[in-house]
């Protein structure tokens, strides 16, 4: 049993002079886009660059575009594409390092620039906060936390590429978590930074980063709500 | 030829819901703006008297723009059904019903095709020269 693999091969930072090479892989009844790569590498074209780490689903480093799609290559098996050829291609929107790998700082910047680091109110205290686990603020919270920064989303959203300092799906899901969250102090400063069309208000709900997410979260419903957060805020400035 | 490509790449190559649902947003809407302009010329010309103004509609009683009216109503359809959507997404916790909702926006145009049709199939077929 194999399978065609065509990939996108480009050795600079413009992906202008590209090409598809193709080669033929076996399988095995698991395989994973991941084990193709890594056999391609090891017997076909020692050349081939990509990026990796756990294997496990949990570092979000091996994100790839393949058939179409982006997805975490170590979770995603070959027979699930449910297609006799793939081809392989980079995360788009992202600078290119070489073949499949990418440069992630346009994604990590528009994290770091959201303050992605949570800003306790009480850094001194010794005492847990209590959250009771069917409150709204842990429901509204809970399916949004879970993100790898494997930057699929940022990828695949097109706003990235036609509003260019749209800060993406990723970077606005992180800011309504900690937006959302009562222990944390810069809440009003990040709804500030948001309020913009470079941030909630540049998001069309296009919906193609809820679908490419390999944990299932829905950045759009996180920026939706977070729309609303900032219509309450706009509000509670207006008349304060 | 790049504007093309670009955005073949960017908003065809993607069949996703929400991108359909975008791309014929924007579509129906640049669509409905084109029309408003010779709209407002047709009812501009009310002003010019009664017989300028039948002679304006008269022009509208043909085959091809009794088609283009029922386009036109499958169009506004569209639009409001779809924005409708959009407003129920925007103000309510509806985002994982999204593909549900464009299938009642769906839906909705669907019934209005249907009850179009028996206004406008026997005017276009009658006016026909």
């Amino acid at each position: 049993m194999g399978i065609t693999v065509k990939i996108r091969r480009c050795s600079g930072h413009t992906d202008d002079n590209f090409r598809f090479d193709t080669f033929e892989v076996p399988l095995t009844d698991n395989s994973n886009v991941l084990d193709v790569v890594n056999y391609i590498q090891n017997n076909l074209d020692p050349t081939l660059a990509f990026r990796y780490s756990c294997r496990a689903g949990m570092c979000g480093t091996c994100s790839m575009r393949v058939n179409g799609k982006n997805r975490w290559t170590c979770r995603s098996t070959v027979k699930s594409l449910r297609s006799k050829m793939l081809t392989i291609e980079p995360l788009p929107h992202y600078p290119i390092i070489k073949d499949l790998a990418v440069d992630m700082r346009p994604f990590f910047d528009r994290y770091r620039h959201v303050r992605s680091e949570f800003v306790s109110k009480h850094p001194t205290s010794k005492e847990f906060a209590k959250i009771q686990p069917n409150s709204k603020e842990r429901r509204d919270i809970d399916p949004q936390i879970e993100c790898i920064t494997c930057g699929c989303c940022y990828g695949e959203c097109n706003l990235v590429e036609t509003n260019s300092g749209y800060l993406g799906p990723a970077a606005i899901n992180r800011a309504f978590t900690l937006i959302a969250d009562s222990r944390d102090s810069a809440g009003e400063e990040r709804l500030d930074l948001l309020n913009s069309p470079q941030g909630a208000w540049g998001c069309h709900t296009q919906f193609n980063c809820t679908d490419v997410c390999p944990m299932g979260i829905s950045p759009t419903r996180a920026i939706q709500k977070l729309k609303r957060k900032e219509v309450g805020h706009a509000f509670k400035k207006f008349f304060s | 030829m790049s504007f093309i490509r670009n955005f073949q790449r960017l908003f065809l190559s993607q069949k996703s819901v929400g991108n359909v649902s975008w791309l014929l947003h924007r579509v129906t809407g640049v669509a409905l703006a084109i029309y408003l302009l010779p709209h407002f010329i047709s009812i501009h010309s009310s002003q010019l008297g009664q017989q300028m103004f039948d002679q304006e509609l008269n022009v509208y009683t043909t085959p091809f723009f009794k088609f283009a009216e029922f386009i036109l109503v499958l169009t506004v359809a569209f639009h409001m059904f779809n924005g409708l959507r959009i407003i129920a997404l925007d103000c309510f916790n509806l985002v994982g019903h999204q593909k549900l909702l464009f299938g009642l926006a769906l839906f909705c145009c669907t019934a209005v095709l249907i009850s179009a049709s028996f206004l406008f199939v026997p005017q276009i077929l009658l006016s026909s020269p």
